[in-house]
């Protein structure tokens, strides 16, 4: 098993099921996808969340890492053709929204 | 001179070609500096998150002065940075906007823990990192 999937299973609330497993499917999705940065990206964002996990970095430190990612990210899917934008912010800005808003906060909380 | 002169009067497309040499080594001369000043702008801001990274098991000591006094060498150093970037590239001056954007939320993140973790720090060089050499990538080109 993955030390991500570890990290997401110690989430015992089962009203953010939903957010865990759709989580772990847009990282799985970034790390697959071929451009450079939105790999990096869901690398970083996955590193990240088992770190919370870990307790060896805080929330505060999570918020910085996200919202200096989202400047980034915004950058580089405004430099996408238009088609591929909508997934390149799907893969970057709104996954590190997710993790911020439904999975961090719960990882801090154990 | 006279001789040049006459050479330009009569031949307008020698006239465009020295013009556009011209131009093309001032931006071949531009280049290398603008590199220098990214580089020296990531140097500094990887320095920043080093110099405040917690060493394991020992207490940081905190000197508000010697931070403020840092915070403040290193923003100048942004400004600078943008003011010296001309307003036909305006990527790159927006580009050197956000990392001014990302060192002053670390400054305010420094500011109120103090130290940071040394998972921190290695997550966020390594984004630095991304952030800088998309830059000099940019101005390399």
């Amino acid at each position: 098993m993955s030390k991500l999937q570890d990290a997401l299973d110690k989430i015992k609330d089962p009203t953010v099921d939903d957010a865990k497993i759709q989580f772990a499917q847009l990282i799985s999705d970034g790390k697959a996808a071929s451009a450079a940065f939105i790999n990096s990206s869901a690398e970083q964002l996955e590193q990240w969340t088992i770190d919370v996990s870990e307790k060896t970095m805080t929330q505060d430190e999570f918020d910085n890492l996200v919202s200096a990612q989202t400047i980034l990210a915004k950058n580089f899917v405004a430099s996408q053709a238009l088609a591929a934008q909508k997934r390149a912010e799907e893969l970057t800005i709104k996954t590190a929204e997710l993790a911020a808003t439904k999975i961090v906060p719960l990882l801090i909380a154990l | 001179m006279l001789k040049y002169s006459r050479l330009f009067l009569t031949s307008p497309i020698v006239a465009i070609c020295t013009v556009a040499l011209f131009l093309c080594s001032c931006a071949t001369f531009t280049e290398p500096s603008s590199q220098v000043t990214v580089q020296q702008l990531k140097d500094a801001h990887l320095a920043f998150i080093n110099h405040y990274t917690c060493a394991q098991g020992t207490s940081p000591t905190w000197d508000q002065a010697s931070f403020d006094k840092e915070v403040a060498d290193i923003t100048r150093q942004f400004t600078d940075a943008e003011a010296a970037v001309s307003k036909t590239v305006p990527a790159r001056k927006q580009f050197i906007r956000n990392s001014a954007n990302l060192f002053r939320r670390d400054a305010a993140l420094v500011q109120k823990q103090h130290c940071l973790s040394p998972s921190f720090a290695a997550n966020k060089k390594k984004q630095l990192q991304q952030n800088y050499d998309l830059l000099l990538q940019q101005t390399s080109m």
